[in-house]
């Protein structure tokens, strides 16, 4: 049996070596990635399609937007929807039973009337009250069915939608102009693609016209400048890393593309979880992997889709609470994959990584932050030593790997408008690490909690919207 | 046991790395920052001056210049190079006729060949892409050039080999061209939308280069490739009109055996032959039209029978319309919908056939087989009527 000496030594260095495992793969992600996207962006354009349009051999796609209450902004949304440059595409608006008039600016400002479309519900969702089209502009479909969420909406959609390729949106997003053809490009490069996401970024501090970026600026306020150092780190470098080696396990909610048959096939968006993107991408792994068909997941490493994150404490809370209940939910309900060989690279590494250090990374997180005040109150355990190494491993170590996604980004990307901003977010991944981490791995191990409990509504979120 | 001494250099190296780095990192981000706002400022210049020079050049107004004239206004810097490629390639995309042809003049000229000929010949990959684009505009390549990407289009990188099957595709010699085509066409890494680019580019769309192009396209087929790039390349000449190739095509389909790694390619043969309307082959496509076939394959001989036209074929589907699944249900009603108004007669003589039958139904014997069949009968009605409804619209339309 351990002694308390030895327990305590060997608590001390798990921690340690936790931490320094986690940001050593981090900051492996982050340069392996960096080094992917410049080659990545140099050669991107040999696949450009430019012949391809002139056949009648392109992938067609519709566009799904679902809509909860978002009257504010459905028409600007859908209209700059209209402006994208893609050859053949249709946007379907599904109004997941709004109380707040959606349907009705939709009808008023797009001229709609009723139609029937004659479809097959080859995925469940809740009844679809009516369907609209607009005379003037063929392109647009409006589905108004019963509050379902999200999942229910996109399944309608899906259902309702005639291409081959279907891509889901978030209706408060803005989509770079040549997102489709950009996406398009993924499709070109890579044999049996089934979905595709890209690159999201951060809209708060932006300037914008007619939903357009004209000025890409650090937002203002405390907590979404934290999150752009994230996006950069977690959602970008992250993403593009895991891409590298073909192990990506998240397409974001607010962008992505896929082959609409290999959704159908698998049963389309989850309604039972606040996770359904990455149960989705989870799910297509497992089904292609078990069935042994060839099947890719990508990536592209361009900014394409822009979105506004939450700027209060309360909202920011709940949305994080939110997406590690969904993994936590992913995880769990596709347990089976854990070390099972069928599952190739991704049930032997990735989702054993998912599961170690991304969801139940935060308890140890926590247990380590908690240790080391346990070690720096009692005299009896003071141990400068662990001090010192946790200090390096978790704090500076973290810090040099914020910093270098930072910094990466200005050099593969030069997103930002004006070098103040890259000053800006330098400093504030050094911040990012004193207090933010911490305060995030209480509301992931708090979801976490509130998963066992059986907790599935996705919280309050407030947004301000865009100003132009 | 963790060392004190061990920790504590520990934290200090890493204190002292994170500053180095900071600073580092910061540096050299603002330079590379303020070299591109410095490339960008040239680039915009560089616009400035040559556009209105090679628009001049390209209409030919005063004063005449010549190609010689203008490129030795250009210095020997790659980024000038790259810039005047980059500008020539969008008024490429602008101009038409004789304009057209004196900008390609410049981007022919000998001095952006061999600056992108030694780029070719160059290890990185990256120039090796770069220069694959450039010939990708060019005609006449020389025999070098030609037999280095050769080479490169056997790389096992795809997308440069990509880039240099279609740079082939400038090639005078019609074999070389060909024999590009075919073997990255062998590669098993190829995407159904690289091969759609790439038939494009092969197919000059020339008049006189039709007859050989059908014929080339004919012997891919004969050639071991995977059938789901024979499927794009059927579906090709089908959306292409290639008559020529019909009879071709129709001997094909009735060769070949089913198999579900063919299906995609027996759709695109169907497709194909409905698209070049040969008439000849709806006995054998009718075949596929029942059930037993996949779905696709079954969706893509609605499609053609619909196209072929004729009592016969449409009678055929409209047997079939109570019996099938749902896609090739919607299917067939809408093809009813197309087209003029005897297809509308034949589907309201069907509607009042199948109600007459179930009104004679004995109501004694229902059971769930009869019930299914009720429900696909009112599936089918809403579906007329659903597609009625849009065939009105867009006739007031």
């Amino acid at each position: 049996m351990l002694d308390s000496f030895s327990l305590f030594n060997f608590i001390e260095q798990f921690i340690i070596g936790y931490f320094f495992t986690i940001n050593t793969v981090y900051l492996a992600l982050i340069v392996g990635a960096l080094i992917y996207v410049r080659k990545q962006l140099l050669h991107s354009r040999s696949v450009e399609a430019d012949a391809l349009f002139k056949t009648e051999l392109f992938k067609s796609i519709s566009i799904l937007v679902p809509a909860y209450n978002e009257a504010d902004n459905i028409i600007e949304s859908v209209e700059s929807l209209l402006k994208l440059e893609y050859p053949e595409y249709q946007i379907i608006i599904v109004n997941d039973g709004s109380t707040d008039g959606t349907l009705q600016k939709l009808i008023d400002h797009f001229n709609l009337t009723k139609t029937d479309i004659y479809f097959e519900e080859q995925i469940k969702h809740e009844h679809i009250r009516n369907t609209y089209r607009s005379p003037d502009n063929p392109f647009i479909t409006v589905v108004d069915k019963e509050n379902g969420g999200k999942a229910d909406a996109l399944n309608a959609g899906i259902n309702i939608a005639e291409t081959e390729l279907i891509c889901s949106i978030d209706a408060d997003s803005i989509l770079e102009q040549n997102v489709l053809k950009k996406l398009i490009q993924t499709f070109i490069e890579h044999k049996n693609t089934v979905a595709a996401g890209g690159v999201v970024r951060v809209i708060n501090g932006c300037k914008i016209k007619n939903r357009e970026i004209k000025e890409i600026h650090v937002p203002k306020n405390f907590w979404a400048r934290l999150q752009s150092v994230e996006y950069i780190r977690a959602f970008l470098f992250g993403r593009v890393g895991w891409d590298y080696f073909k192990s990506l396990l998240i397409v974001s909610g607010a962008f992505g593309i896929f082959d609409r048959q290999a959704v159908i096939k698998v049963g389309g968006y989850l309604t039972n979880t606040v996770g359904e993107d990455i149960e989705l991408i989870v799910r297509l792994h497992s089904y292609h992997l078990r069935n042994n068909e060839d099947y890719q997941i990508r990536f592209l490493p361009e900014p394409i889709c822009w979105t506004e994150v939450p700027t209060d404490y309360t909202s920011l809370r709940n949305q994080r609470n939110r997406w590690h209940r969904g993994l936590a939910d992913s995880l769990w309900r596709h347990k089976y994959m854990l070390f099972n060989p069928s599952y190739k690279h991704i049930g032997m590494f990735v989702m054993p990584f998912f599961l170690f250090f991304e969801l139940l990374g935060p308890i140890v997180n926590l247990l380590g932050y908690a240790y080391l005040i346990i070690v720096l109150s009692l005299p009896n355990l003071f141990n400068l030593t662990f001090i010192l190494l946790f200090l390096a491993v978790s704090f500076i170590y973290g810090m040099i790997v914020s910093l270098i996604a930072v910094l990466a980004e200005e050099i593969a990307f030069k997103t930002y408008s004006s070098f103040k901003d890259v000053a800006i977010l330098s400093l504030y991944s050094f911040l990012e690490n004193l207090g933010y981490r911490q305060i995030h791995s209480w509301w992931q191990t708090k979801g976490l909690i509130d998963f066992f409990k059986g907790k599935k509504s996705w919280g309050k979120m407030i947004r301000k919207g865009f100003n132009e | 046991m963790f060392d004190f001494n061990i920790a504590l250099q520990s934290l200090i190296g890493l204190t002292v790395f994170l500053t180095l780095l900071f600073f580092f990192l910061l540096g050299y981000t603002f330079w590379t920052r303020k070299k591109q706002q410095y490339w960008e400022r040239y680039e915009q210049k560089f616009r400035n001056y040559f556009f209105s020079l090679i628009l001049d050049y390209a209409e030919q107004s005063d004063p005449k210049l010549n190609a010689d004239e203008i490129i030795k206004k250009i210095s020997k810097r790659t980024k000038d190079y790259s810039f005047f490629i980059k500008l020539l390639n969008e008024l490429d995309d602008i101009l038409d006729g004789t304009e057209r042809e004196r900008l390609n003049d410049l981007i022919k000229h000998p001095t952006f060949a061999s600056f992108y000929q030694k780029k070719l010949f160059q290890f990185s990959t990256d120039s090796k892409i770069y220069a694959c684009i450039y010939f990708q505009k060019r005609a006449h390549l020389e025999s070098r050039i030609l037999a280095k990407l050769i080479t490169v289009s056997k790389s096992k990188n795809l997308k440069l080999a990509f880039a240099a099957t279609k740079a082939l595709q400038s090639a005078d010699d019609w074999t070389i061209r060909k024999s590009a085509l075919l073997r990255f066409l062998k590669r098993k890494d190829t995407s159904e939308l690289m091969v759609a680019e790439l038939l494009h580019v092969f197919d000059s769309g020339l008049a006189e280069e039709r007859e050989r192009v059908g014929e080339a396209l004919k012997d891919l087929l004969l050639k071991k490739i995977d059938p789901y790039i024979k499927n794009v390349i059927v579906r090709y000449m089908g959306y292409q009109k290639f008559y020529e190739c019909s009879k071709f095509l129709y001997q094909y389909l009735k060769r070949i055996h089913y198999s579900p790694e063919k299906a995609s390619f027996i759709r695109g043969l169907i497709i194909a032959l409905g698209e070049l309307h040969y008439t000849e082959a709806s006995e054998l496509i009718k075949t596929y039209c029942g059930k037993g076939s996949n779905i696709p394959i079954r969706l893509a001989a609605v499609k053609t029978l619909s196209t072929f036209g004729g009592k016969e074929n449409m009678t055929l589907l409209l047997d079939h319309l109570s019996k099938v699944e749902f896609p090739i249900r919607k299917a067939i009603i809408y093809e009813f919908m197309t087209g003029d108004n005897n297809r509308i007669t034949l589907l309201i003589s069907f509607v009042r056939k199948t109600l007459q039958s179930i009104k004679n139904i004995d109501k004694s014997n229902y059971d769930d087989q009869l019930n299914s069949y009720l429900d696909k009968i009112l599936d089918i009605t809403s579906g007329i009527k659903i597609a009625l409804n849009h065939r009105l619209s867009k006739t007031y339309a």
